[in-house]
């Protein structure tokens, strides 16, 4: 090949070649190797460069068969030991990448071969030469180190043993035959097993890179997915690990990038352990780290954006130029790049935007910003103690030139409105004015500020209240100076006192209120309240959401708890139609009117009601109220009771539900037991009572005697029952059926089995 | 599986201009070739050395859903200076058709731009050119000849004339089938890829930096986002200039570095710049 007498240049261009020749045509590869291998150990820098490249890509690429490679790896050993000593880190990348591809290959070769000592040794040496460079070599090494390590591991432990999943190209400790001179097994796991304690410690150290980190993490999937014996290691680890732990109290947005592909690198590994082995032992920690990882993400995203717009004054100027552009680029798609220099601001009051043509607010009249989203900013939202330095800070560093200009655009615009304050829709003014893009800007970030006025705003005309007052315009009049304040100085302001409620219309407000409210709760996706949220039931905080379980607990509440006030007022005064009993009745009218979607509500409801009608008789005692709990409850009952179907589980649900049976209730159930249709659903709901409840067992039980005893037609399906719950009826029965035969003869089979007993 | 969202009419002009440059970057990348294939040294990894600093060039590939609209539009502006190739990572290349329950959909590897663009032409041409979907089409075709699955890629095989893309990087595009990053322009298409590179088991052992860019599947959006792509591997490429120039990383004594390791900044510093572009990233190996 090529002398290395030949220069620096014609020699690089003699490997190139060469390397195009083993691209076309693969088959020459081994022949090139061969042949270069002599100068890549050699003394110019440049081509040891690109030999260790060439060797890597040697051993990585898929053209060349495993045989081939496994003959040219044999004579790469010592070139690979010489060029670990170099100190250029893209050599040793090279180097690296070579030796994790070489390692698998070799340990076949001495698996096959026992005695090739010379050939381990120098295996060996590589080893623990790179093992060595993992702690001191720059990161980009490391993440070759930790590949080359994660390599190692995979070799040096058992694989998977079911003969149907191994993959037999793998080399694994399995492959090691028995008393092999050179490869002790135990002492070849315990190197692994120590390698991934080492391997798995970076999640555990402080502040370590973070590519690092990732470049771990994307490594063990293998070692999970083919390495069972080091699986449950691996994966504690990886749960232990909390992307999120070391969130500094201000994040940039580099901690934030570097968290956000953290968490995704958890989650695409656990994921990928999940889809590989769906039923693996496992899966719940893992779903449940995975949910864990996806709620502080947002809790992040949340405080990220909160700590945004609360970084200081000079940042957020110095950023929003960048940002808007950026959105403008995005809205008109501009061509341009943003450039890294700022734009020197010209204020020029010819190039202006005259007011929109909006109904005059003061927002309006000060708002000197272009850009829709900061118009649409409410400074209320920033806390005064926030504002306040804010201001300060901007009022010192705001350039003299464009406050002036932003003064003068105001002050037009002011005298304008004053000229014509009749015309709601602004006229423009005589000189309109646009703020060039940095001074927008810079008005823009100080607009964003808010400061709050007492006595400005005490002195608000009551002509603008319809202006709906921006804080943020205030603070730019402070800025202005007391000028116009002086001029908008109208008088005392004072709100006026509202207008007398009549009882009647409070009335109909309320119960306009209340329509609305169950309005909302149609709105949302009945997801039934079964599968709430909050199961805190009576203890549950009404309005604690804004969902249908909120809403629906809230209407309840208002029925049971909210106006007791008034409802013992309005009982006095005769009046029926207080409000609690009105959303009762909606309530109620709500229920049947689809009642198996709204079972829910009911069974909430009535809980309500009847812990509502506990409390009441516990703290008032002596105080007429009529208990609400039964009278509705067989309201809805008895509403459902003709719509119920032959197997209605609903309605045992129900039954079982609501917290007190009394024997009215069972004795609608009867009835139902009577129904040739739906005996067995009532009869059934007897026995489930009889068998869950017992407080109200007795009473079931009554009422299957006296179906039992009175009608004949259901003997046959409460014969088990009465046997289970009340033989003695039964024995009664027995005596009693010399004098009545006619009764059993005409019985089923069941009733004669029991006379002839 | 989404399809690439229907346009509004005046973005047949925006993709006009970009045909048109993509017909200059073309010559421009012809006259460049012969004058670079003369002094091309060959590398290995990106990290290998050339005669000249100028020179060196870091490898791309850019990866969308149908490697279409907002791969290809990164792929044509990366390759006036860079390497670099393109993927989607669907299961099928999916266009919008006459209705959306009615996409066109095509074979990945198998059927070429210029078939599609023939096809749609035919069936309604004035439909396609107010979509953009016959510019978008005109300008991949002189692109490469056919979209690429990721799942497909025999990464490592060699790249040489036969792939028929204009590769960027002197004329050699990316000849010895491999890349330094990998930009991915949505999330889930960024989750598709390092899945599959898990699931290939690295048989390479080589890093490569996977980087989501968050682009609306848009013309619009495609060009903004292939600016802040163009900038993004700008940034890397200078930031790797200049770690191959250290005597010294980090005090540990080694030489000549490589952008690995800054990877994470230069990204948070673009993303400073181009914040509607949310970007993620990953190191992981071929």
């Amino acid at each position: 090949m090529a002398p290395s007498s030949l220069s620096v240049d014609t020699q690089l261009q003699q490997l190139g070649e060469a390397r195009n020749l083993v691209l076309r045509d693969p088959g020459y590869w081994p022949q090139v190797l061969h042949g270069t291998l002599p100068i890549i150990a050699g003394p110019v820098i440049e081509v040891r460069r690109w030999g260790a490249g060439f060797m890597a890509e040697t051993f990585a690429t898929p053209v060349v068969d495993a045989r081939g490679k496994q003959e040219l790896a044999l004579a790469c050993l010592d070139t690979m030991l010489r060029l670990l000593s170099e100190n250029e880190s893209e050599i040793l990348k090279g180097v690296l990448q070579c030796s994790a591809s070489v390692y698998p290959i070799i340990f076949r070769h001495l698996c096959s071969n026992r005695n090739d000592s010379d050939t381990w040794n120098k295996m060996v040496a590589i080893k623990s030469k790179i093992l060595n460079l993992w702690d001191v070599a720059p990161t980009s090494v490391r993440i070759c180190c930790i590949k080359f390590v994660q390599r190692v591991i995979l070799v040096q432990s058992r694989g998977i043993t079911d003969p149907r999943l191994m993959d037999r190209s793998e080399v694994n400790l399995l492959s090691v035959p028995a008393n092999h001179p050179l490869l002790p097994l135990s002492s070849l796991d315990a190197e692994a097993q120590g390698l991934l304690d080492r391997l798995l410690s970076i999640f555990h150290e402080k502040r370590s890179e973070p590519i690092l980190i990732v470049a771990t993490l994307n490594n063990l999937a293998p070692l999970v997915k083919t390495r069972p014996p080091l699986a449950q290691k691996v994966i504690a680890a990886v749960l232990a690990f909390n992307p999120f732990a070391e969130i500094p109290p201000s994040i940039s947005v580099h901690d934030r990038l570097v968290i956000i592909s953290f968490e995704k690198a958890v989650r695409a590994l656990l994921m990928n352990i999940v889809r590989n082995n769906p039923q693996g032992s496992n899966i719940g920690r893992i779903s449940q780290q995975v949910a864990r990882l996806s709620q502080a993400k947002s809790e992040m995203n949340e405080s990220f954006s909160r700590k945004r717009a609360a970084t200081s004054q000079e940042t957020e100027a110095a950023k929003r130029p960048k940002m808007d552009k950026a959105a403008l680029q995005n809205t008109t798609s501009s061509i341009a790049t943003p450039s890294s220099s700022q734009p020197t601001a010209t204020p020029s009051l010819n190039s202006m935007p005259q007011i929109v043509p909006r109904p005059l607010t003061y927002a309006n009249l000060y708002t000197l910003a272009t850009d829709p989203a900061m118009i649409s900013f409410d400074g209320q939202q920033l806390p005064l103690d926030l504002v306040l330095p804010i201001v300060i800070g901007s009022m010192y560093s705001v350039d003299q030139n464009n406050f002036q200009t932003a003064i003068a655009a105001v002050q037009a615009r002011y005298h304008a409105s004053l000229a014509n304050p009749l015309q709601p829709p602004f006229i423009p003014v005589a000189h309109p004015i646009v703020l060039t893009a940095h001074e927008s800007y810079t008005m823009g970030a100080t607009s964003t500020l808010a400061v709050t006025i007492p006595t400005l705003q005490n002195k608000l005309p009551e002509r603008l209240n319809v202006v709906k007052q921006d804080k943020q315009e205030i603070e730019e009049e402070e800025q202005e100076g007391h000028d116009e304040e002086i001029q908008i100085q109208l008088g005392e302001f004072q709100l006026p006192p509202p207008q007398h409620l009549s009882t009647e219309h409070s009335q109909h407000v309320s119960l306009e209120a209340m329509e609305r409210m169950f309005g909302v709760i149609d709105a949302f996706e009945t997801n039934s309240l079964i599968s709430r949220k909050s199961r805190l039931g009576v203890n549950r905080l009404a309005a604690s959401n804004w969902d249908r379980e909120g809403w629906i607990a809230l209407l309840i509440r208002m029925a049971t708890r909210g106006c007791h006030d008034n409802n013992a007022l309005q009982i006095e005064h005769g009046q029926s139609r207080c409000l609690a009993a009105a959303v009762r009745e909606r309530l109620y009218n709500y229920i049947i009117q689809d009642f198996r979607r709204r079972m829910d509500v009911a069974v909430a409801w009535l809980n309500e009601e009847w812990y509502n009608d506990m409390i009441k008789n516990r703290s008032r005692v002596g105080i007429l109220r009529e208990p609400q709990y039964q009278k509705w409850m067989m309201k809805v009952i008895d509403s459902i009771f003709p719509f119920l179907e032959a197997k209605d589980r609903l309605f045992m649900r129900m039954l079982s539900e609501i917290p007190e049976i009394p024997p009215e209730l069972l004795c609608k159930v009867k009835i139902l037991c009577l129904d040739p249709d739906r005996a067995n659903l009532g009869i059934q709901m007897l026995h489930y009572l009889a068998m869950f409840r017992p407080p109200v067992r007795e009473i079931c039980v009554d009422v299957l005697q006296d179906l039992w005893l009175n009608h004949r037609e259901v003997r046959s399906q409460v014969y088990k029952l009465i046997q289970k719950w009340r033989p003695a009826v039964l024995v009664e029965m027995k005596n009693h059926a010399g004098q009545q035969t006619d009764v059993a003869i005409n019985g089923n089979g069941g009733v004669v089995a029991a006379s002839n007993a | 599986m989404a399809t690439e969202p229907e346009v509004p009419p005046t973005t047949a002009i925006a993709t006009e201009t970009t045909t048109e440059t993509a017909i200059e970057i073309e010559t421009a990348t012809e006259t460049a070739t012969e004058t670079a294939t003369e002094t091309e040294t060959e590398t290995a990894t990106a990290t290998e050395p050339q005669k000249q600093p100028d020179d060196f060039l870091l490898r791309f590939c850019t990866v969308c859903a149908s490697n279409q609209n907002r791969s290809m539009e990164a792929h044509l502006v990366l390759s006036a200076k860079y390497p670099v190739i393109s993927f989607g990572t669907g299961s099928a290349v999916r266009l919008p058709g006459p209705s959306i329950d009615k996409p066109n959909i095509y074979s990945f590897n198998s059927t070429t731009y210029d078939e599609m663009y023939q096809e749609l032409k035919s069936k309604d041409a004035r439909l396609y050119t107010a979509n953009g979907l016959l510019n978008m089409l005109d300008r991949n075709r002189h692109i490469k000849a056919a979209p690429e699955r990721w799942q497909d890629w025999k990464v490592g095989v060699p790249r040489l004339e036969g792939s028929g893309a204009i590769g960027g990087g002197g004329g050699e595009g990316v000849k010895e089938g491999v890349v330094d990053i990998v930009i991915t322009c949505e999330e889930r298409c960024w989750d598709a890829v390092v899945d599959d590179l898990t699931n290939r088991n690295s048989p390479m052992n080589r890093p490569v930096h996977v980087i989501n860019v968050d682009i609306k599947d848009n013309h619009e959006e495609a060009i903004v986002g292939g600016k802040g792509i163009l900038e993004l591997a700008d940034m890397l490429t200078q930031a790797a200039k200049e770690e191959r120039e250290k005597s010294d990383i980090e005090g540990t004594g080694f030489s000549r570095g490589t952008v690995d390791a800054r990877v994470p900044e230069v990204l948070a510093q673009w993303q400073e710049k181009w914040p509607n572009l949310p970007a993620l990233w990953t190191v992981t190996y071929f």
